[in-house]
């Protein structure tokens, strides 16, 4: 039985018995250490395919659009971001730093509690679209129950204090009503004037004055040191006084 | 990708597009915003109260927007005022301090589920509700918001050096309450 590889140089020596004569000669190199890392290689391929990382069939063909003009906006807009969020953050833990460093190791998380999905939903446009509308400020029902109360407790007492502070005269018809003075003196008499005078002033004994019993010595003394003039303007008052009385009389 | 302050402020002046605007603005400032006054108030249910009127105020000022700050300034100034305002207006409700340790403010975060004196991040929310209002305000808005002093001079309408010191002052303040109680 032939080698296979006779077989191969039999058939050829009856197609082309010049090729059969050439010796077999491998002319193609390959890389140094081709054929040693081949196997990992392809291993490593075989599982970046198996995590879905799946090289691109062809580079040119992208399915993702992108907005007009994006990339020309870009850079400003991170730029603008990160830079002022940096700079203020560096800025102002720094000012922390200085002023109230324990202040940065607490939490910024604020710790209050908020209704789920508040701001799905709970804030929406005014009630009304209209702008000829005025919009209504909104006050819980609470604090119109606190007004009403509050309202009501001061008008109580507002009531009571009026009541208890009205003098009691308002309601006693004897008790005179207070009268003009001015009016009162320009209705009055003369006679009602001399006689409330004659009783309010003090008014010298001019009969002692000129009473016969009485000693010399003390109506010198009376008259001591007064004018002529002064005693007859004196007389003269009371003489007309007297004299107007008698009339009167 | 999310709209531009500008191209917002573009659609809300165009009246079919107003309400979606509108509706953006909100989706885009919302949690900012909502947090912003919440640290301020507290209770949620005041803080749900103040964002909604606020931004009933932006709806209605909105047009007026002379864009001479961000959009996000001039509606962090809003919501810092509207909660300003009715931190005041429950000020004068009620004769009760909101800064006493049992009452007020703090008697809201003790009452907030989840509470935990203990824990660090309960005590620093006591410790900034024991600020004065705006000095609060000053604080929350660099130390969680991170706002830099010239936009929050803008905000707060004061000068930047004042709110530098105010700052400086609350941070001391809030050191040592957490530390020394």
């Amino acid at each position: 039985m032939l080698h296979p590889r006779e077989h191969i140089i039999k058939e050829l020596l009856n197609l082309s018995p010049s090729i059969a004569e050439n010796e077999a000669i491998n002319i193609y190199s390959v890389p140094n250490a081709y054929f040693e890392e081949l196997a990992g290689k392809i291993l490593q391929q075989i599982a970046l395919n198996d995590a879905g990382r799946f090289l691109p069939v062809s580079k040119n063909v992208n399915p993702y659009q992108l907005p007009n003009g994006y990339f020309e906006s870009l850079a400003h807009d991170v730029l603008q971001k990160t830079a002022w969020q940096n700079n203020l953050s560096g800025e102002v833990n720094k000012e922390l730093e200085t002023l109230a460093p324990f202040l940065l190791s607490i939490s910024k998380q604020m710790p209050f509690d908020l209704p789920a999905n508040y701001f799905n939903g709970a804030i929406t446009k005014p009630a009304t679209a209209d702008s000829s509308k005025r919009p209504r400020t909104i006050i819980q029902l609470k604090q119109y129950i606190k007004y009403a109360v509050a309202a009501t407790v001061i008008g109580i007492m507002a009531i009571t204090a009026g009541l208890l502070t009205q003098p009691k005269s308002l309601n006693n018809h004897n008790v005179p009503r207070p009268v003009s003075i001015t009016t009162a003196v320009q209705n009055a008499t003369d006679n009602e004037i001399i006689d409330y005078l004659n009783k309010s002033i003090p008014v010298p004994n001019v009969s002692a004055l000129v009473n016969p019993t009485a000693t010399e010595a003390k109506i010198d003394d009376w008259i001591k040191g007064a004018s002529d003039d002064d005693i007859k303007s004196f007389l003269n008052d009371h003489q007309a006084g007297s004299v107007k009385k008698n009339k009167e009389g | 990708m999310l709209a531009t302050d500008s191209e917002l402020l573009l659609q809300f002046k165009q009246p079919h597009l107003k309400e979606k605007a509108f509706t953006s603005i909100i989706k885009k400032y919302q949690e900012k915003l909502y947090w912003h006054i919440r640290r301020l108030v507290v209770d949620h249910d005041d803080a749900n109260d103040t964002l909604q009127n606020m931004f009933i105020k932006v709806w209605r000022s909105l047009d007026n927007f002379r864009e001479d700050s961000q959009l996000y300034t001039w509606l962090y100034r809003i919501a810092t005022n509207e909660s300003l305002t009715f931190l005041d207006q429950q000020k004068k409700r009620s004769s009760i301090s909101l800064g006493d340790e049992d009452t007020g403010l703090s008697y809201k975060i003790k009452a907030e589920q989840g509470f935990d004196g203990n824990k660090l991040e309960w005590k620093l929310q006591l410790a900034i509700q024991s600020l004065p209002e705006k000095q609060r305000a000053v604080f929350t808005l660099r130390y969680y918001d991170e706002m830099p002093y010239g936009e929050m001079s803008r905000v707060l309408e004061t000068s930047e050096g004042a709110l530098k010191a105010s700052y400086h002052h609350a941070a001391k303040k809030i050191e040592d309450y957490i530390l020394n109680r």
